[in-house]
């Protein structure tokens, strides 16, 4: 089959005319609608999500321009580098030449995977895999991805041989001829065998045409990513253009939709930028609603993105005001409107997905970020150090969060079980604000510790407080889960990894406060638990996804054993070297 | 008494719990980590419902164990040692909470049973099955259960009568898979019925308890005719009648007191993809001679006489066929989390109030 791609892409579609710049940018093509990973989304949102998935890189900009290439102009996009080979274990599996930065074409790359086929096939049955092996797989799939997006509108665009006669040289303009052309073929076969030499110039040319049309049609069995075309039989399904013709799901409607795309493809490969224009608003306009509108609008202005710029300089501010106290109202003011910024982003989230705005890991990090910077505000007005910490954790947690995010889609559907507004509004918001809080207890407690290395006296109210306010979140978000559970499954507790690692935090936390209460916990020690609070956060958040058991398998993430390794233990290191040090300070002083 | 209440208030002291709880968290996190290894069942089974386990030769408390001293620690601490006063409300409540919920967790410890339901579309059924436990059953002809052997308690070569019958369970297989049978017969016994061709080779069990295939093989003697052994396993819809005697071998089944016919099963997916949105069953209850139709969707259970439905999954057979599975639970004590938990958050709430509270105070 990659094979026949390669033939349908580098042969038959030889006369696709030079492209002249058509600029996408800043058209309707942006809000034409397309049905992917169940949603019907913006064009914009499809292309940063094959962009991502395909090249593994983030479209900053948007990808509009880069998916108009790939669908309007494939033998260009063919030899443009766009694949990311960094392995060179891989690289050298898949004989690419060296070179810096380490990109290649899709034709290089369908080349490099040609040999190892049955490789691919068997590697995809196991588990287990090696890193190289899943990157094999990774890549495979992207080149399948790219492979499907290319002959999306193959039927659209101009072909090598053309049917005397026909109205157009594109297969749709050529199909009523076709079935005459392999008929006669048929006979030609019959009759003169498979030597083409035996054949007159007009005979190969049919021969030639009927291939063509075959391996273009045959080529395009199963594209189904680009689903733009509404179905007139089923409502709330779309179409990929292909599967419109092969289904035999025409319509009066699909037909014209069909034709704006093909006189979008004319006018891509014109160069004509006016006729683009139309075609993308007469495709985009009956549909376009004004969540897809609010969606590109959250897609180009990425308040996500901008709100980690302003943690980041209300980070920088406040440290700036533990020496100089002025600098504070300028962070209060950057960190206000990072998290103004910040909730707009997640209102708008809602709005689009009319659903709570935690549904998966990565949602439930965008929110641990808001409420920890939204704590801060209030927890420390006074205090720059602790809210320094808190907005660069925020800043930190926003920057690693698209790492979690899956097949490149930051807007996801939800699974069966997840689908419900209720739970998700109350026991999920709840026990992530516990996260928050814990987050919070555990920066302050380390402040105190440093405080305390360094000398200085401090209470241990502000991070008993806060460590109680995560008691109550993560306790009552705890049992809501398991309400959650026993309406959902039939029992309330089933000491499935996710619940226990909530179930851990809220130990810990008791056992934190029993033991200060009873005395049995030193301040320092009382504040050495505390900052271990981001330890078993941190493992109860990500660490049982890790372990790929129990009922929650929706949350399950790889990948993150490393990093999860790494921050475990080095806070561990830093939390001992902070107490070791306040004991020290202690022991001096005592002296 | 005296001596009573001296013990009351020393388990009422908070070391207790101070050192019971970090035993807890290790059994939490050794219990969580070993479900990768040995699966959820086996792992809940070792680290939280048990009072003690094994590590190599040494004992060590189990969960029941662990949970059941932090529980008396705190009604000791709520009942003979609490200080009732305003500044007190948050703890105690919240200890009151923390006890609502360990006393529903005992009270569902101790009775409740679940299973699940199997029904096709049109079909009918009174009956949940475990999702564990399998046990042998000997009914004679008037439908008496003469004997009823839990797969548990079964061992080579163990010797049971079941009315005239006398049985030996010459194997018992946790999980096995079929091969051929090329024995014609056993110790002077032939092999009769499915045992003639096939017999059940023993692999290991899987972590996921509830896809192992368990099997029998029992030797029965004292039919007048029909001596020999039999193979039965939980896969195969074999109950063989031998001399007047129906034997079974299976899941364990609870009746419902109630039935319920399935309409129509449906599963709603995201357009363009095989993402569930979501599952839903329609059913019609049966009671006596009341009938009434309901919905079981995901988080929405069905509730009745005590046994709670929930909508497990969906089965699409290759000719179309539709089925659902439904969770069966019948837990006297699933209400306790419910009020526990607006007892313990109003407990929180009330302690981080006059925390902050303290502060202002502290302020001024």
């Amino acid at each position: 089959m990659m094979r026949v791609s390669i033939v349908a892409l580098f042969m038959l579609l030889l006369s696709a005319l030079p492209a002249r710049a058509v600029e996408v940018r800043g058209t309707d093509f942006a809000v034409i609608p397309v049905l992917h990973e169940g949603r019907l989304k913006p064009m914009d949102s499809f292309a940063r999500a094959l962009h991502w998935r395909i090249t593994g890189r983030q479209a900053g900009g948007g990808a509009d321009p880069w998916l108009a290439e790939i669908l309007f102009d494939p033998l260009v996009a063919a030899e443009r580098p766009q694949f990311d080979v960094r392995n060179p274990e891989l690289a050298a599996m898949l004989a690419l030449p060296q070179r810096k930065p380490p990109r290649y074409s899709f034709a290089e790359i369908s080349e490099g995977l040609r040999p190892h086929a049955a490789t691919i096939g068997a590697l995809a049955r196991q588990d287990n895999l090696s890193k190289t092996q899943e990157q094999l797989l990774a890549l495979q799939q992207a080149v399948i991805d790219y492979t499907q997006l290319m002959r999306s509108f193959s039927m659209s665009l101009p072909l090598a041989v053309v049917w005397p006669g026909a109205q157009g040289n594109t297969y749709l303009d050529m199909l009523p001829h076709a079935q005459a052309a392999r008929d006669k073929t048929a006979r030609l076969a019959r009759a003169k065998g498979s030597d083409l030499t035996k054949y007159t110039d007009e005979e190969r040319a049919t021969a030639a045409f009927s291939f063509q049309m075959d391996v273009i049609r045959e080529a395009a069995d199963g594209n189904g990513l680009l689903r733009v075309i509404p179905s007139s039989w089923e409502p709330g399904l779309w179409l990929s253009p292909w599967a419109v013709l092969q289904s035999g799901q025409g319509s009066p409607e699909s037909a014209q939709a069909m034709a704006q795309w093909q006189a979008m493809a004319r006018a891509w490969l014109d160069g004509d930028q006016g006729a683009f224009d139309r075609a993308a608003t007469a495709l985009s306009a009956p549909h376009v609603t004004p969540r897809m509108v609010m969606e590109r609008a959250y897609n180009v202005f990425s308040p996500l993105t901008l709100a980690l710029g302003l943690y980041g300089m209300a980070a920088i501010m406040a440290l700036l005001a533990a020496r100089r106290p002025r600098w504070m109202m300028a962070a209060m003011i950057a960190a206000g409107a990072g998290v103004a910024v910040h909730a707009v982003g997640m209102g708008l989230r809602i709005y689009i997905l009319e659903r709570p705005p935690v549904g998966t890991l990565y949602e439930s990090v965008l929110f641990v970020a808001l409420v920890a910077v939204a704590t801060a505000l209030i927890a420390a007005r006074r205090q720059p150090v602790l809210m320094a910490a808190a907005a660069a954790s925020g800043a930190g947690l926003l920057f690693a969060a698209p790492l979690l995010i899956r097949s490149g889609d930051a807007l996801p559907v939800l699974v069966a079980v997840l689908n419900t507004n209720f739970w998700l509004a109350t026991h999920v918001i709840i026990i992530t604000a516990g996260y928050a809080f814990s987050m919070m207890c555990a920066i302050a407690a380390h402040i105190w510790l440093g405080a305390r290395a360094m000398g200085h006296a401090q209470s241990i109210l502000p991070m008993h407080r806060l460590g109680l306010l995560a008691l109550l979140f993560t306790t009552v978000g705890t049992i809501l889960g398991g309400i959650w559970a026993d309406q959902s499954w039939g029992r309330f507790w089933g000491w499935d990894p996710k619940e226990n690692g909530a179930l851990l935090i809220v130990l810990w936390l008791v056992w934190a406060m029993h033991g200060r209460r009873a005395a049995l916990l030193s301040p320092a020690l009382y504040a050495v638990t505390l900052a271990g609070t981001s330890i078993i956060v941190a493992l109860a958040w990500f660490g049982v996804n890790l372990l790929n058991v129990g009922l929650h398998s929706y949350g399950f993430t790889s990948g993150i054993a490393a990093a999860l390794s790494a921050f475990c233990g080095i806070e561990a290191m830093v939390i001992g070297a902070l107490y070791y040090a306040a004991r020290r300070r202690e022991a001096a002083h005592e002296a | 008494m005296n001596d009573l209440t001296a013990l009351l208030r020393r388990l009422a002291r908070p070391d207790i719990p101070f050192f019971a709880l970090p035993w807890l968290m290790v059994l939490l996190t050794a219990g969580t980590i070993a479900q990768r290894d040995m699966g959820l069942y086996a792992a809940q089974a070792k680290f939280f419902s048990s009072w003690v386990f094994w590590w190599g030769p040494l004992p060590l408390p189990g969960g029941y164990a662990t949970i059941a001293v932090i529980g008396v620690a705190l009604a000791a601490k709520f009942f003979i040692d609490s200080k009732w006063s305003r500044g007190q409300a948050g703890i105690i409540l919240s200890h009151f909470g923390a006890l609502l919920l360990l006393a529903g967790g005992l009270m569902t410890a101790a009775t409740a049973r679940e299973g699940y339901v199997t029904i096709a579309e049109g079909a009918q059924a009174a009956i949940m099955e475990d999702y564990h436990d399998k046990h042998l059953t000997v009914a004679d002809a008037q439908g008496r259960i003469v004997l009823d052997l839990p797969a548990a308690r079964m061992h080579g070569d163990m010797q049971v009568a079941a009315g005239k019958l006398s049985f030996t369970i010459l194997e018992y297989i946790h999980n096995g898979i079929p091969e051929e049978q090329t024995a014609p017969e056993r110790n002077g016994l032939p092999y009769i019925g499915p045992a003639a061709q096939v017999r059940m080779k023993p692999v290991p069990a899987d972590k996921n308890e509830e896809i192992n295939h368990s099997a029998v093989s029992i030797a029965v003697r004292g039919t007048d005719s029909g001596d020999g052994i039999y193979l039965m396993t939980d896969v195969m819809p074999h109950q063989p009648e031998i001399a007047g005697y129906r034997v079974r071998f299976g899941r364990v089944e609870t009746p419902l007191p109630f039935a319920v016919t399935l309409k129509d099963v449906r599963r709603e997916l995201y357009p363009g993809t095989d993402v569930a949105r979501g599952y839903e069953s329609h059913v019609e209850v049966h009671d006596g001679a009341v009938s009434w139709p309901a919905v079981i969707r995901m988080n929405e259970p069905l509730r009745y006489k005590g046994y709670t439905l929930y909508q497990s999954n969906y089965i699409r057979e290759a000719d179309g066929a539709e089925a659902t599975v439904l969770s069966a639970v019948k837990n006297s004590g699933w209400l306790f989390p419910y009020i526990a938990s607006v007892v313990i958050a109003a407990g929180l709430l009330i302690h981080l109030v006059m925390a902050l509270r303290g502060r202002r105070r502290g302020a001024a």
